[in-house]
């Protein structure tokens, strides 16, 4: 499998999410609109909290998730609930490094394997899918929710005229 | 099949089958709603996802094709809210699952050999020199992004999440 495009992926993401955030200000950090309360903190440590269930699943570390983050976790507008946006994007950067670290090793029979996490298996039932799945489907449909979100706060595209 | 174009379409489906619940419920007029300026509506998104899909199969087969930068709906174009400039919901839909349902079949023919087909497109070219390599992007990371934009877009007015 094209292991090295994935890994050349997930180093483009970690990009974008830097791009996306330049300018966003730790208070819009937290801000929502609409009724889409993803806002960029809850969003970049999902993504973070998702990688390193990733890693879990392809031979790294037991998960040990945060449920502020966890899928079905309910955003708050308070900015004291989230580290700075410089410590968010580290804890991000820092779960990208180890996915990346983890896939550099990783064999063709590994990718073929079941998943472990049986809950987690009906979604992407052998590594190999979680890994394009959480790797990048999951991440870029995010980062493409916060591209949504620059707009619609009146912050431009940042990466195109037209993502 | 072989894994690797198994894992490439298993997230395919999933994005077919995302795409028609974020417009399921949808009139003509919301397909064409800017919340602010600039934000890609649905008529856009699904137009420009569209362009994608024989330049995909071109692509595999090693054969040239038009940049998708350059045509209508490409990444050059910017959404104008306006319902006549697009294609009704229903025709949108309707070719965007034969769009995937004909890279779909394009994969499962030609096989692992796609992987090592070189690239076609010249600005592609240095980025993914292989089909293969640009397959995991066209196919997952783009396409995911624009629905991603579309999750967002819904929650702009208020839609639920799907």
């Amino acid at each position: 499998m094209f292991i090295e495009k994935i890994i050349q992926g997930l180093h483009g993401q970690l990009g974008m999410m830097k791009k996306l955030l330049g300018d966003v200000t730790e208070e819009l950090m937290v801000t929502q609109v609409g009724t889409l309360e993803n806002h960029p903190a809850w969003q970049v440590g999902h993504l973070a909290n998702t990688a390193n269930f990733l890693a879990s699943q392809i031979g790294g570390e037991e998960y040990n998730g945060n449920d502020k983050y966890g899928m079905g976790s309910v955003p708050t507008t308070n900015r004291e609930d989230y580290p700075s946006k410089e410590e968010l994007i580290a804890n991000y950067a820092k779960s990208h490094e180890m996915i990346i670290d983890l896939l550099g090793k990783i064999t063709p029979e590994a990718l073929a394997q079941e998943t472990k996490d049986e809950g987690f298996r009906k979604m992407a039932p052998t590594v190999g899918d979680a890994v394009l799945f959480v790797g990048i489907s999951h991440e870029q449909m995010h980062l493409g929710q916060i591209m949504a979100w620059r707009k619609a706060m009146g912050l431009g595209g940042a990466l195109f005229s037209a993502e | 099949m072989s894994k690797a174009i198994e894992s490439l379409l298993f997230g395919w489906n999933k994005n077919e089958d995302y795409a028609q619940k974020l417009v399921a419920d949808l009139s003509p007029e919301q397909m064409v709603l800017q919340p602010a300026v600039d934000v890609n509506h649905p008529a856009w998104v699904l137009s420009h996802l569209c362009i994608y899909h024989p330049a995909i199969i071109k692509m595999c087969k090693g054969e040239k094709f038009e940049d998708p930068k350059d045509l209508p709906f490409g990444m050059l174009t910017k959404p104008i809210a306006d319902v006549n400039e697009y294609k009704s919901k229903e025709e949108l839909i309707e070719e965007f699952v034969a769009g995937h349902n004909a890279v779909k079949a394009t994969l499962q023919t030609l096989g692992d050999a796609v992987f090592e087909t070189p690239q076609t497109l010249q600005r592609w070219k240095t980025p993914m020199p292989t089909a293969g390599l640009a397959l995991g992007y066209l196919l997952q990371a783009h396409e995911s992004t624009h629905l991603g934009q579309l999750s967002a877009w819904r929650r702009f007015q208020g839609l639920p999440s799907v």
